[in-house]
C-alpha cells in the first residue's frame, strides 16, 4: 500500500498526572486528496486526534502508537522538524480564527509572511502571491482589503483568510477543527463549497473534525464516528450515513433528521461517559437500546460490514432496523450523567 | 378567536455606543426596527435569523429586559411598556425567557435547591413543606433527580443546566416561554432531548412559547408559524399551514438552502428541498 | 471560563508578586502565606505570655545591647527589648492594615456596585471621580490629608478611606458592568426580583473575587503605609511601639548596631510576604473558578 498521506494507527491520547485515557486505539488514514469526515460531540476526542497528528496537544497530554505521514513518523519529529512541517506540508485551521490571527498584522502580510518563511521569495512576490490567494479564497477586492487588519472583517471572511494563510505553503493536508461551526448557516455554505473546491483543485488531503453530520456528509469522501475517545463507524460517507451499522451512528442521524409528520425529534437518552468511567465492553453500551451482556463485557472488535466499510458493535444485523421509538424506549430518567 | 395573549408591536431598538471620547456618542446601527408580532395562548411561535439579525433583541424587548426605543408590548390587554418599579417586576415573572449559554445561566455561586426555592419564595407560590414538594415536581418535570437540589451549577453538564433553567422559569409559573437558541450550545444528541422537553412542558402546561433559532428547519418542526428576520427587520412569516418550500423572501430560500441536510445528500445534490 | 478582570486589577504594590514557594509540583505559596499570616497574629495576640518585659518600660542600664539569649532581637537605646516591642507593634500593624482595608473595601465595594448596577449620571460622577483620584499619587495624597487633619492613627484610617475606596469601587463598578449583562443576571430581572436583591445575591458575590485578591496586596501597602506615616511623625507617637516608628527612632544607631533597625524592618518584609502569598494564592483560586 502507498505510503504517501496520512496514516494514523493505534493512537491514543492520554493526560499522564490525572491518569486519563480520551483517545483509544484510533486508526485512521487520509491518502493524498482524499477527504476523511471526523464526527462527534464535545469531548469526544476528535480535536485533541486532530492536534496530535500536528504535536499540538495540551500540556499534560501524551500520544501513543503510530502517526505517519508521506512515509515519517511524525510522533518522532524533533520540535525544529515539526515545526517545518507545520504549515509548510500540513496545515491547520481553527474554529475561532479571531484567535488564530495576529490582531497588529495586517491579513495581507500576514499571509506572506507564511509564504516567506517556506519559501525564498522578495517581499513584493510574496504580497502579490497573497493577494492572489485572498482573491482565491473569494474575498473581494483582495489587493485593498490586503492593507486591513483582521478585526475589520466578518467571522467567515476571516475564516477565509485562516485558509489563505493555511493554503499559502502548498500543504498536501489540511486538518480542519470545525471551521464553521461559529459561523452562520449562509456563511457556513460557503465555507465548505470553497474547501470543496480547494482540495479538488490543489489534490490535497483534507482531515474535517466536526460535531455535525450533514456539514462532514457534504465535504468528505469519508466518514469516521467517534464515540468516548473510539471510532465506533468508519466507512464511505454515503455508506455511513444512509446504511449505518453501529446503534450510535443510527441515533445520531435520527436526532438530526426533522420530519414533520413525528411529533417529537429521535433523542438518544443519557449522555456520553465521562473519560476514565469506562467499562472494558463496548462504550455506548448504556444508552444503546440493543445491548446485550456480551456488549458490556469484553472490548468489541471492529466488525467488517463493506468495502472500507466497519463498525465496532456485535450487533450490526439489527441496528439497521432501529427506529426512534426504540431509541426513546430506552429513556432513562434523569436525562444526562452529571460530572460531579 | 380570543385576544391575544401577547401582542408587540412596531418594536424599535437601538443599542447606545457610550464610552465614546468625551461622551460623544457614536451612531449606532438600530438592531431591531419595526417588529410586530402577536401570540395566542398555548401556541409556538419561532424566530429564525442569523447572528445580528435582531432575534435575540427582540426576545429582550418582548420580554421587557431591555426597553424598547418605540412600540409596545402589550400583555393580557396591558400595556408592559408603560409600567416601572414593582408594577413591572410583578408581572415580570409570567414571561420568562430561556438563553442560549448554559453556562452563563445559572449563579454559579447557588446550589439548585436555592436557585428554585428563591422563586417560590419571593414570590409566595408556596408555603411551608409547600416548596419542598414544588421544587421536587419542578425538578421531576424537567427530568433531573432530586439529589440535584444540594448541587452547584459547575456539576452539572450543558444539557443538565438547560433544564434547570427550565425549571428556574416554571417555578415563576409563566404563562409564556421565549427559548433564545436554547439548544444552539448543546451537542447534537442532547438538542434532541431539550427540544422534547419543551414542546411536553407547552403541551402539559399550556404554555406560549416563541422558540428562536438559527436552523430554519429545526425551527419549524418545532413551531408551525415561523417569522425570519434579517438584518433587525422581519421579513417574512410563514403561517401555519404553508411549508417552507412556499416561501417567498429570497432570504429565506437561501436561508434554506444553505442548512446542510442528510436527506439532500443522498439524492447527491446540494439544494435542500426534501 | 477564566477570570480576565483578575489581570487587570491595579497593581499599587509589587514587590512580592510572582514568588513562590515550590517543593517538587506542589505549589505550597498559599499554605505558607496563611501559615505565616496565622503564627504573626497568634504572636502578637500572646505577646505578653512570649517575652517577660515590658514594651515602653526604660531601663538605661541595659541599652543598645547586641542580640543575646537575654534579648535575643538586642535591646534599643532606651535599654527596651527589641523582640518584645516587635512583638507588640504586631498589634498596631496588624490592626492598621485591617482597618486601612476594611472602611476602603465595604464604602468603595457598595458604591461601585450601585454605580455599575444603576449606570447613569452618578456612575459617570463616580467614575470621574475614580479618575482624578487615581491620578494622583497614592501616598502623596494620603500624606497630604493626615498633614492637614494632624497626625494620629484615627486620621490616618480617615485619609486611608478618602483615598482607597476609589479603588475598590473601580473594581466593583468594572465586574458590576460586566455581571449586569450576564444571564443569571438577566434570569434574576426577569424573575421579578428587586434591584437589592439582584445587587447582593446575584451580582455581588461573584464580583467580588478580585476585590478580595486586590485587598491583600493593598493589606500590606497599608501596613507599610502607617509605618512611614509613622517613620515622618505623622501616625502611630512614641512611645507605643510600631515597625515604622521603631525604625525612626533607630535610625541613629543603623550603622553601629544594625539590629534595632534590622528587625522591625524585617517584621515589615515578612509580613507583606506572607498577605502577598495569600493575594497570589486567592488570585489563582479565583481564575480557576468556573463562572
Amino acid at each position: 500500500m502507498s505510503k504517501e498521506g496520512l496514516i494514523v494507527e493505534d493512537l491514543s491520547i492520554s493526560f499522564v498526572q490525572r491518569q486519563l485515557e480520551v483517545v483509544t486505539g484510533v486508526s485512521l488514514r487520509i491518502g493524498r486528496g482524499e477527504a476523511l469526515g471526523l464526527v462527534g460531540e464535545s469531548g469526544s476526542g476528535k480535536s485533541l486526534t486532530a492536534r496530535a497528528i500536528l504535536g499540538l496537544l495540551p500540556r499534560g497530554a501524551v500520544a501513543s502508537g503510530r502517526i505517519m505521514f508521506d512515509g515519517s513518523s511524525l510522533l518522532d519529529l524533533a520540535a525544529r522538524e515539526m515545526q517545518k512541517l507545520r504549515g509548510a506540508r500540513v496545515a491547520m485551521i481553527f474554529q475561532d480564527p479571531m484567535s488564530s490571527l495576529n490582531p497588529v498584522l495586517r491579513v495581507g502580510t500576514a499571509i506572506a509572511q507564511v509564504i516567506q518563511s517556506h519559501e525564498r521569495v522578495g517581499a513584493g512576490e510574496a504580497h502579490r502571491r497573497a493577494v492572489a490567494l485572498m482573491d482565491r479564497v473569494g474575498i473581494r477586492d483582495a489587493q485593498e482589503r490586503s492593507h486591513a487588519y483582521p478585526h475589520q472583517f466578518s467571522g467567515g471572511m476571516r475564516q477565509r483568510i485562516m485558509i489563505a494563510m493555511a493554503l499559502a505553503a502548498n500543504p498536501s493536508l489540511l486538518l480542519a477543527d470545525e471551521p464553521t461551526t461559529a459561523l452562520d448557516v449562509v456563511v457556513q455554505a460557503g465555507i465548505l463549497r470553497l474547501l470543496t473546491d480547494l482540495r479538488h483543485e490543489k489534490g490535497m488531503g483534507l482531515l474535517l473534525v466536526s460535531h455535525d453530520l450533514a456539514v462532514v456528509g457534504r465535504v468528505s469522501d469519508r466518514v469516521a464516528v467517534m464515540y468516548a475517545g473510539q471510532i465506533v463507524e468508519e466507512g464511505p460517507t454515503s455508506e455511513v450515513l444512509f446504511r449505518p451499522h453501529m446503534p450510535y451512528t443510527v441515533g445520531l442521524i435520527a436526532s438530526v433528521r426533522r420530519d414533520r409528520a413525528a411529533a417529537r425529534l429521535s433523542s438518544i437518552s443519557g449522555s456520553p461517559p465521562a473519560p476514565g468511567s469506562t467499562s472494558a465492553g463496548c462504550r455506548f453500551a448504556p444508552r444503546c437500546p440493543l445491548a446485550i451482556d456480551a456488549c458490556r463485557r469484553n472490548a468489541i472488535p471492529a466488525v467488517p460490514i463493506g468495502p472500507g466499510h466497519w463498525a465496532r458493535c456485535i450487533r450490526t444485523e439489527d441496528a439497521q432496523a432501529l427506529t426512534a421509538a426504540d431509541f426513546a424506549a430506552a429513556r432513562v430518567p434523569g436525562g444526562e450523567r452529571a460530572n460531579v | 378567536m380570543s385576544e391575544p395573549l401577547l401582542v408587540a408591536e412596531n418594536l424599535t431598538k437601538t443599542y447606545q455606543r457610550s464610552g465614546g471620547a468625551f461622551g460623544f456618542h457614536r451612531p449606532a446601527n438600530p438592531a431591531l426596527i419595526d417588529a410586530s408580532l402577536q401570540i395566542n395562548r398555548a401556541e409556538i411561535v419561532g424566530v429564525v435569523g442569523e447572528s445580528g439579525s435582531g432575534k435575540t433583541t427582540l426576545a429582550r424587548c418582548i420580554a421587557l429586559l431591555d426597553r424598547p426605543d418605540t412600540g409596545r408590548v402589550i400583555f393580557k390587554g396591558e400595556d408592559l411598556t408603560k409600567l416601572s418599579g414593582a408594577d413591572l417586576r410583578a408581572r415580570r415573572r409570567y414571561i420568562q425567557t430561556i438563553f442560549q449559554d448554559p453556562y452563563a445561566s445559572l449563579n454559579p455561586r447557588m446550589r439548585i435547591g436555592d436557585v428554585l426555592e428563591e422563586v417560590i419564595r419571593y414570590h409566595r407560590l408556596a408555603t411551608g413543606p409547600g416548596i419542598a414538594a414544588r421544587v421536587k415536581q419542578l425538578l421531576d418535570q424537567v427530568g433531573l433527580p432530586l439529589s440535584a437540589v444540594s448541587s452547584y451549577p459547575a456539576a452539572f453538564s450543558g444539557g443538565q443546566r438547560q433544564r434547570i433553567c427550565i425549571a428556574r422559569a416554571l417555578a415563576a409559573e409563566p404563562e409564556m416561554l421565549i427559548a433564545d437558541e436554547p439548544v444552539s450550545a448543546l451537542d447534537v444528541s442532547i438538542q434532541a432531548q431539550v427540544v422534547n422537553l419543551l414542546l411536553d412542558l407547552k403541551e402539559q402546561l399550556g404554555l406560549s412559547v416563541i422558540f428562536i433559532g438559527h436552523d430554519l428547519q429545526l425551527v419549524n418542526f418545532i413551531a408551525p408559524r415561523v417569522i425570519i428576520m434579517l438584518k433587525g427587520r422581519i421579513v417574512e412569516t410563514i403561517p401555519e399551514n404553508k411549508s417552507l418550500l412556499d416561501a417567498e423572501h429570497e432570504y429565506t430560500r437561501e436561508l434554506l438552502e444553505s442548512v446542510p441536510r442528510l436527506e439532500s445528500l443522498r439524492d447527491g445534490g446540494k439544494g435542500t428541498r426534501s | 471560563m477564566t477570570n480576565p478582570s483578575l489581570d487587570s486589577l491595579p497593581r499599587r504594590w509589587s514587590l512580592f508578586r510572582g514568588v513562590q514557594i515550590r517543593l517538587g509540583s506542589h505549589n505550597y505559596s498559599f499554605a505558607v502565606g496563611i501559615v505565616g499570616f496565622s503564627l504573626i497574629v497568634l504572636a502578637a495576640i500572646f505577646a505578653p505570655l512570649l517575652t517577660p518585659y515590658d514594651p515602653v518600660a526604660l531601663d538605661f542600664a541595659s541599652a543598645l545591647q547586641p542580640p543575646s539569649w537575654a534579648h535575643p532581637f538586642g535591646t534599643d537605646n532606651l535599654g527596651r527589648d527589641v523582640l518584645t516591642r516587635v512583638l507588640y507593634a504586631a498589634r498596631i500593624d496588624l490592626q492598621i492594615g485591617a482597618i486601612g482595608v476594611a472602611f476602603p473595601f465595604v464604602i468603595g465595594a457598595v458604591i461601585g456596585l450601585f454605580a455599575g448596577y444603576f449606570g447613569g449620571w452618578a456612575d459617570a460622577l463616580i467614575g470621574r471621580l475614580i479618575d482624578i483620584v487615581i491620578a494622583f499619587p497614592f501616598l502623596v495624597l494620603v500624606i497630604a490629608i493626615v498633614a492637614m487633619l494632624g497626625p494620629g492613627l484615627v486620621n490616618l484610617y480617615i485619609a486611608v478611606t478618602l483615598v482607597s475606596w476609589v479603588l475598590y469601587a473601580r473594581i466593583l463598578r468594572g465586574e458590576t458592568l460586566a455581571l449586569k449583562r450576564r444571564e443569571y443576571v438577566m434570569a434574576a430581572t426577569s424573575l421579578g426580583f428587586p434591584h437589592l436583591k439582584i445587587m447582593f445575591r446575584h451580582i455581588l458575590p461573584n464580583a467580588i473575587a478580585p476585590a478580595i485578591v486586590f485587598a491583600m496586596s493593598d493589606y500590606a501597602l497599608d501596613v507599610q503605609l502607617g509605618a512611614t506615616l509613622s517613620f515622618f511623625g505623622l501616625g502611630v507617637q512614641p512611645p507605643t511601639p510600631e515597625w515604622g516608628l521603631m525604625i525612626a527612632e533607630a535610625r541613629n544607631f543603623m550603622l553601629t548596631e544594625p539590629w534595632v533597625i534590622l528587625f522591625p524592618g524585617l517584621a515589615i518584609v515578612v509580613l507583606s510576604l506572607c498577605v502577598s502569598l495569600i493575594g497570589d494564592g486567592l488570585a489563582d483560586r479565583a481564575r480557576g473558578l468556573h463562572v
